[in-house]
């Protein structure tokens, strides 16, 4: 009776962390709160392209840098049609709150319907960075974090296709999906 | 009549000896200077006091959560979280006798991190690891001791190929009563990609701006540390998904107060 | 109408051009060679995508005899392989790391222009492999290595090769090319100290290395393994080194290199007796064989040649041109000083001589320590090198009551001109250190009793006196 409920209970547990089997991106189980206050996964990108990366709403040197970069891709991909969710994801999970984030979204103008700004817990955002492959410390003591600047591309598949690397914003059409 | 009460003493020493080596360390609060990750300003930093494993994880333990978890078996796995190369030094149906007490490696840091959930803990900190391996049999930190770090250089140098084999808790405990931190497998850890080395270690002064923000400790502490220089190294030349064939991890638990 | 014609013709054809410029680069896999082999010119004219693969390999080799070294290897040589590419080629590398290797490693091309060289793209953890692009934009020869933390430790280990970028307009054709590099060891045991010796990171730092070799041993270039051409052949010789510390003052004894391209460039120096090969650097040197012979490479910085291993051997064969060296002319009654001719048959001395007990034995220690120029056969270098072999020098001085002379030679080294059975050698002798009085008294028994040569036994006792008969003066010999 034992072994039943605790097998139970390990599934349950498997489920809910997303440990299990992630085949594609839209798989991986990790919960993120939005900056408009609601819960998702991933799965809730199922089937779209989407642009990924990665900032936290006090970084003063980098990452407005990295928004403006995201905004160069945004354009370049409205040119050509190609519709593609912004998701992005801050580092800081015991600082950036979803209403921070909300801030950082209209004080950057990020105001269209495909872009979404969030944050969940420390294990889950070291893991995901891990899967998206960049790198990031934060300094025990002052907190100030040190991360890549990298923006991955995701395919409608869900298979992550590109990693573009670095701040300089100049995008051509080929450089993207 | 003798030789079976010689047997049972051996097997219950023995029991107790396992039990002992099982239950892990606890390192006590500190300071530690670690070769990366300080700012300009910072001298060194504070270290709670926290739980470690006194042996890396063996092929037996790994197998037991790959029993409870299916997902983790070898047949399941896919390059998201694993490379190709996961686990496969066992059988298909789990590891050799010859194996069991053998470190598990060819594990990502996904495997590794699942596991120490799994047993209620998690991965140590690089800044945690290197605490606890700064010590020899004597003291606490022998970081800067010619002759310590000079005896580690000299297993960095040896090809993996070239060694064999061993189990785990062989060779002596360190002054905090953990084992094999050295001189047996690379280890995972919580943040193994944290540090700046760039993989041009010449650049190690240039903030490369394009491709890291944040001001601070993209220098060394001291170049002397070279072994310990060759972890970071190492360490940096991971991607989470990675499956090496002599790295693993042992798990750090939170103090529970 | 015709216009129109005209127009429609020059559209065709510019795209048909135009669709021609912008056609696929034809793909080649690089020809890789393992030193001292080069891989044959590139005969084509026009840029190609190359693709080279590396894969390093951590093995144990032999630094010298007897001594056993762990190498940090591009393909499992020391220098790696030789990589031959055009300039304006694009090349596809791709850096391998075997999982039996404990560290990660990388590469940094100096013929790369971008991020360290290629460092930053090629960062790769055993078990794994990366793969990065570059354009060859310079010709030149390049030195390429390995630039993980610790950089001096990976270089010392042995991880350098050579990046021949072939200039657009190649160089006149050769008939043989060589690929050599140098380098320094740095070992916790002297030179000579037998065993697995684990790199030294104190001696490194210092810049005092135990070893100064060619093509990663002090056996590579000697012996069977010589580089071999023929009289009238035209020789280029690609030379890189690889340090991490030294810098080479590079000369082949009895040759004048013909053309030097300084520093791996374009442009050339005429006439030259030694040039320097930077640590990290190259050059290119070329010479036409005009007589027989066995022809010395060194690093004429001469201690590291005669004590550390910087030696390498040429042999040439065919006919001996008499016109540009004659050889000994000839060899004629030298009266000399009459007192000297009064010393010239000594007695064997026949009273018993205690034999000392030894631990290695009098062949060995020839081996490690008079081998290199003396030879294995005894017979040394015509011209260089006097021979033991039925040795009429050796004899009279192994032969006299008090045998000092003898024994200051291995002691103290000689100079100038001597004459060994009728041929006249003019050279320098090294000390040869680091030899117990137990060990150089087996050494010389052995070395007077071999070869059709008899003497007397040496004994630690009569070491031990001439020593402190020569003391700290001058070295015996010349005057």
């Amino acid at each position: 009776m034992i072994k039943k409920i605790s097998s139970v209970l390990i599934v349950t547990f498997f489920i809910s962390t997303g440990a299990a089997n992630p085949k594609t991106f839209y798989d991986l189980g990790y919960k993120w709160k939005t900056d408009q206050g609601k819960t998702v996964t991933l799965k809730s990108f199922k089937g779209q392209k989407v642009v990924a990366t990665m900032v936290y709403a006090s970084c003063q040197t980098a990452c407005p840098l990295i928004i403006k970069k995201l905004q160069k891709v945004h354009e370049v991909l409205s040119k050509h049609k190609v519709a593609a969710q912004f998701f992005i994801v801050s580092f800081d999970s015991k600082r950036d709150s979803y209403k921070k984030l909300g801030h950082f979204k209209m004080h950057n103008d990020l105001n269209e319907d495909n872009w979404t700004l969030a944050v969940g817990s420390e294990a889950d955002t070291r893991a995901y960075a891990n899967i998206l492959g960049i790198k990031y410390s934060q300094n025990p003591e002052s907190g100030e974090i040190m991360h890549d600047n990298k923006i991955i591309l995701i395919d409608e598949k869900g298979k992550i296709v590109k990693s573009i690397e670095g701040l300089d914003a100049s995008i051509e059409k080929e450089d993207l999906f | 009549m003798p030789r079976f009460l010689v047997y049972l003493v051996i097997l219950t020493f023995g029991h107790t000896f396992q039990v002992f080596s099982s239950s892990p360390a606890e390192i006590p609060a500190g300071s530690f200077t670690p070769l990366f990750g300080l700012d300009k300003n910072q001298k060194a930093f504070r270290v709670d006091a926290f739980l470690i494993d006194r042996t890396p994880v063996t092929n037996s333990e790994f197998n037991q959560f790959i029993k409870t978890h299916k997902d983790w078996r070898r047949s399941q796995k896919t390059s998201l979280v694993a490379d190709q190369n996961y686990l496969k030094h066992w059988r298909a149906d789990g590891p050799s006798i010859k194996q069991l007490h053998l470190p598990v490696t060819n594990v990502s840091w996904f495997a590794a991190n699942d596991y120490c959930t799994w047993k209620g803990g998690r991965l140590p900190s690089t800044l945690e690891w290197e605490y606890v391996a700064a010590a020899d049999s004597k003291k606490a930190d022998a970081s800067k001791d010619p002759e310590f770090t000079s005896k580690l250089l000299k297993w960095y140098e040896k090809p993996s190929g070239d060694e064999n084999p061993r189990p785990v808790g062989a060779n002596g405990e360190n002054f905090y009563g953990v084992k094999d931190l050295h001189q047996l497998i690379w280890e995972w850890t919580y943040d193994f990609n944290a540090t700046f080395v760039t993989a041009d270690n010449r650049q190690d002064g240039d903030k490369m701006k394009n491709f890291f923000c944040g001001s601070g400790a993209i220098n060394a502490n001291s170049r002397e540390d070279y072994a310990a220089f060759m972890r970071y190294a190492f360490r940096s030349s991971l991607g989470a998904s990675f499956t090496v064939n002599n790295l693993g991890f042992r798990c750090a638990y939170d103090k529970k107060n | 109408m015709h216009r129109a014609c005209g127009v429609v013709l020059c559209v065709f054809w510019i795209s048909v051009f135009g669709s021609a410029a912008k056609a696929e680069l034809p793909v080649e896999k690089a020809i890789l060679t393992v030193p001292p082999e080069v891989p044959p010119p590139i005969t084509r004219t026009r840029p190609a995508k190359v693709v080279v693969e590396i894969e390093v390999v951590e093995k144990v080799g032999k630094l010298a005899d007897g001594v056993d070294y762990t190498f940090w290897t591009y393909g499992g040589s020391v220098p790696g392989k030789f990589i031959r590419v055009r300039a304006g080629d694009t090349v596809e590398f791709y850096l391998a790391n075997h999982p039996n290797n404990k560290l990660p490693h990388n590469i940094d091309l100096h013929a790369v222009t971008g991020p360290g060289g290629g460092a930053a793209s090629t960062f790769t953890a055993p078990g794994h492999k990366s793969k990065f692009t570059f354009k060859a934009l310079n010709p030149g020869l390049y030195i390429y290595h390995c630039a993980t933390a610790p950089v001096g430790m990976h270089i010392a280990n042995g991880m350098y090769g050579l990046i021949y970028v072939q200039p657009e307009k190649p160089l006149p054709k050769v008939d043989k090319e060589f690929y050599i590099v140098q380098g320094d060891f740095y070992t916790k045991g002297k030179f000579g100290v037998k065993g697995h010796q684990p790199f030294s990171m104190e001696r490194a730092i210092d810049e005092n290395p135990s070893y100064v070799v060619f093509n990663g041993s002090a056996l590579s270039l000697t012996g069977d393994n010589a580089i071999k051409a023929k009289v009238g052949e035209s020789v280029r010789l690609f030379v890189g080194n690889g340090g991490p510390n030294l810098v080479s003052s590079f000369h082949v004894i009895g040759e004048i290199f013909d053309k030097v391209y300084y520093e791996g460039g374009t442009n050339f120096q005429e006439h030259v007796q030694t040039t320097i090969v930077p640590a990290g650097g190259s050059a290119i040197v070329e010479f036409k064989l005009d007589t027989n012979g066995t022809y010395i490479l060194v690093d004429h910085s001469i201690f590291r040649t005669f004590n550390k291993g910087s030696l390498g051997m040429l042999k040439v064969d065919g006919e001996q041109n008499k016109a540009v060296y004659s050889g000994k002319e000839v060899d004629e009654i030298y009266l000399g000083d009459e007192s000297v001719a009064k010393n010239l048959k000594g007695k064997p001395d026949t009273t018993a001589q205690e034999k000392p007990g030894k631990k290695l034995d009098g062949k060995t220690l020839y081996a490690r320590n008079c081998a290199m120029c003396h030879q294995e056969s005894g017979l040394g270098l015509e011209g260089v090198f006097p021979p033991l072999v039925k040795s009429d020098y050796m004899y009279k001085l192994a032969n006299k009551k008090d045998r000092t002379e003898l024994i200051s030679i291995p002691l103290k080294g000689l100079q100038g001109k001597i004459t060994v059975n009728g041929k006249e050698y003019n050279g320098i002798m090294t000390a040869v250190s680091n030899l117990t009085d137990e060990d150089l008294a087996t050494l010389l028994t052995w070395v007077t009793n071999t070869w059709g040569n008899s003497a007397p036994a040496f004994t630690t006792e009569e070491i031990k006196k001439a020593r402190t008969t020569i003391g700290n003066g001058p070295g015996a010999g010349g005057h």
